[in-house]
């Protein structure tokens, strides 16, 4: 197989499979920041910060992948 | 040279300006397409995103300081929505760092509303939003880096900064492991908070741009296909912009919540102070 062809088929499907474990630690996340506001309505506006900062760190996995991914591009 | 090395040249450079193709066209790209060999627009376009950052600065002075020079103290017009602002970020980083986090909003502020405002120039048509591009954010990150460390050595004194890095060791097993906890430490607050705030805001901005550019050649190849579709693409469009103001707005807070969370971890925890005064009372 050469080069191109590979990262052809290997960028997308790289991309996805980082992009389900986000989803997966996204939806563990908010779930439970979900539950907790339900327990505690008065502390959903701390429970909304704190969760925006984790998503926001599981989130950055995808997106060095893609930036990985756009590097690599120049290369097929 | 030989013939081969010339088109070798020649294809990477035409790599780059695809690369840099895959944004909409700002006013100083369009300057540099109708006038190609000008060198003043060439000195223009390889100094671009400093230009447009430096857009939002006089901006933000420009507003600010003419805000602040009608000293009211019942504020209407411009100084209202000032101290809306104001006011709101002073009470969300003293939130997370308690009443004395007050001297550290003048830079957290500012910091949010250069980098907003950054992210959401890029939705004015002939505007590009300079945190597209990795230069501009690995500054900020850069200089939030230094700030952060700034402020442990004032806190800590510089020996007990040392010892912070250290990892506070305690008996001969952790002074055997001060080499080790000193390469981790170092290594986490000078290599990976600067990269991963610069990649974050960075990969986000840029994957908006090149979002927008997406639809906008969606957009055109709609009107050449058939023109019904156009109102089916101009919809898409419409979506993409108001994602993109969000998530603009998301990253920019994002920053100044990272940023807070850090300096609050290399603050002195006052419950521990508590703690040992309690422990040397009993």
């Amino acid at each position: 197989m050469e080069s191109n062809v590979a990262l052809g088929f290997a960028l997308p499907i790289g991309l996805a499979i980082t992009a389900f474990g986000s989803a997966l630690g996204l939806g563990k996340a908010v779930a439970a920041a979900m539950d907790a506001t339900g327990r505690q309505p008065e502390a959903s506006q701390k429970i909304l910060v704190n969760m925006m900062a984790g998503c926001a760190l599981i989130e950055a996995l995808t997106l060095y992948v893609l930036i990985f991914g756009f590097v690599l591009m120049g290369k097929i | 040279m030989t013939e081969q090395s010339v088109t070798t040249v020649v294809q990477a450079a035409t790599q780059v300006q695809e690369q840099a193709a895959e944004e909409l066209p700002n006013l100083i790209t369009l300057l540099e397409h109708l006038f190609p060999k000008s060198h003043l627009i060439h000195f223009l376009f390889s100094w671009e995103n400093l230009i447009f950052s430096f857009l939002v600065l006089g901006f933000i002075s420009f507003r600010s300081i003419s805000a602040a020079r009608k000293n009211d103290f019942i504020p209407k017009g411009l100084q209202n929505r000032w101290e809306l602002v104001m006011e709101g970020l002073a009470e969300f980083v003293t939130s997370i760092l308690g009443p004395r986090g007050l001297e550290h909003v003048p830079f957290l502020g500012t910091m949010f509303l250069y980098i907003l405002l950054q992210n959401w120039l890029g939705l004015i048509p002939l505007m590009k939003s300079p945190t597209g591009t990795w230069s501009t954010t690995i500054a900020m990150a850069l200089i939030t880096t230094v700030y952060i460390q700034w402020v442990g050595i004032k806190e800590h004194g510089f020996v007990n900064y040392l010892r912070h890095l250290a990892g506070n060791p305690v008996g001969i097993l952790g002074l055997a492991l001060v080499p080790l906890m000193f390469i981790i430490n170092l290594s986490i607050e000078f290599f990976a908070v600067p990269l991963s705030l610069s990649l974050r805001l960075f990969a986000n901005v840029s994957s908006e741009d090149k979002l927008l550019y997406k639809f906008a050649e969606l957009n055109v190849m709609a009107y050449k296909a058939n023109f019904l579709f156009v109102f089916a693409s101009f919809f898409f469009q419409l979506f993409a912009n108001i994602l993109v103001i969000l998530f603009s707005f998301i990253q920019a807070f994002v920053f100044l919540l990272l940023s807070t969370v850090y300096i609050s971890l290399i603050l002195p925890h006052d419950h521990e102070e508590e703690s040992q005064n309690n422990a040397a009372i009993h």
